[in-house]
């Protein structure tokens, strides 16, 4: 399988598995990370890395924004980005792999963390696999 | 640091799930290609009709048909009615087709002529006869969803 894109460093922790995003543009949640070291009161800056696949007949277009919440059950509403993560369009498609660099969500403003992927591509699905490291924190006193 | 599972679907959710999954056409499939089968969209015949457009202006056409009236026509006159024809523009060029025929510079018979060629319609050429349909896991559940391969693997067990 072709792999394009940044080399997959073996310090990310997985976020989401080979999630299929539907075609047609539907904003498609993954699953959230609890940013709070709870042992040193600090929360966590997400570095997250997204690999895609798919878009087997003309190539894929994603967008993958982050979202912040204090409540890990009622998150902002599906599209609302507090971080646009990453963007392509017209990529190889077909059963190769592109592979973003490792991204930096940014200062969080909320205690949990999670992504949100949409397909833009109309018929084709794309499969999506994110992982995550946290770099640095601060006091979230 | 801890990885929060998005939310699951519900229980009735996937017990229709399930059930799908049980289908010969998902037989032999790997997770990965299943979840791909839940969410791409097939294409189907477009259920609305092809649109009529106006036919773009020609103006060849129009400038032979109003041929005698364009003698009359100032200078200034002739510009504004090219451009109009150039911007496709069906009812200046009607208003000019008006004037021509209340002044008597064209017939009846060409007048029509024009009139005619101005009603004239095309087929919508970005009329598309196949549109995306919905996703499988739509017509499933009522809504589109991401579906990872471990969710695949859960239904299937």
């Amino acid at each position: 399988m072709a792999e394009y894109g940044v080399a997959n460093p073996a310090n990310l922790s997985a976020l989401d598995t080979s999630l299929s995003v539907p075609a047609g543009g539907t904003w498609t949640s993954g699953n959230g990370v609890d940013l709070l070291d709870a042992t040193a009161n600090l929360l966590g800056e997400l570095e997250v890395q997204i690999s895609v696949t798919g878009g087997a007949t003309d190539g894929y277009d994603i967008e993958v924004i982050a979202q912040y919440s204090e409540d890990n059950t009622n998150w902002p509403d599906d599209g609302d980005p507090d971080a646009i993560v990453y963007s392509k369009a017209d990529s190889a498609g077909g059963a190769s792999i592109t592979r973003s660099p490792t991204v930096p969500i940014g200062t969080p403003t909320a205690r949990y963390a999670r992504l949100q992927y949409k397909n833009n591509n109309a018929t084709d699905a794309v499969t999506v696999t994110s992982k995550y490291t946290i770099r640095k924190g601060k006091d979230s006193t | 640091m801890t990885v929060i599972p998005r939310q699951a679907f519900t229980d009735a959710e996937k017990a229709i799930l399930r059930q799908e999954l049980r289908g010969a056409e998902y037989a032999g499939k790997t997770p990965e290609e299943i979840a791909r089968m839940l969410t791409i969209r097939s294409l189907i015949p477009n259920p609305k009709p092809q649109p009529q457009l106006p036919k773009p202006l020609d103006k060849a056409v129009l400038f032979q048909q109003l041929q005698s009236a364009l003698v009359n026509f100032s200078d200034q006159a002739l510009i504004r009615l090219s451009e109009a024809v150039d911007a496709n523009d069906h009812a200046t060029v009607k208003l000019w087709a008006d004037l021509a025929l209340a002044r008597g510079w064209v017939t009846q018979a060409d007048y029509d002529l024009v009139v005619a060629e101005l009603q004239k319609t095309v087929p919508d050429p970005d009329w598309e006869s196949h549109i995306p349909g919905p996703t499988r896991m739509f017509e499933l559940i009522g809504r589109d969803r991401g579906i990872s391969v471990a969710e695949v693997e859960e239904l299937m067990a």
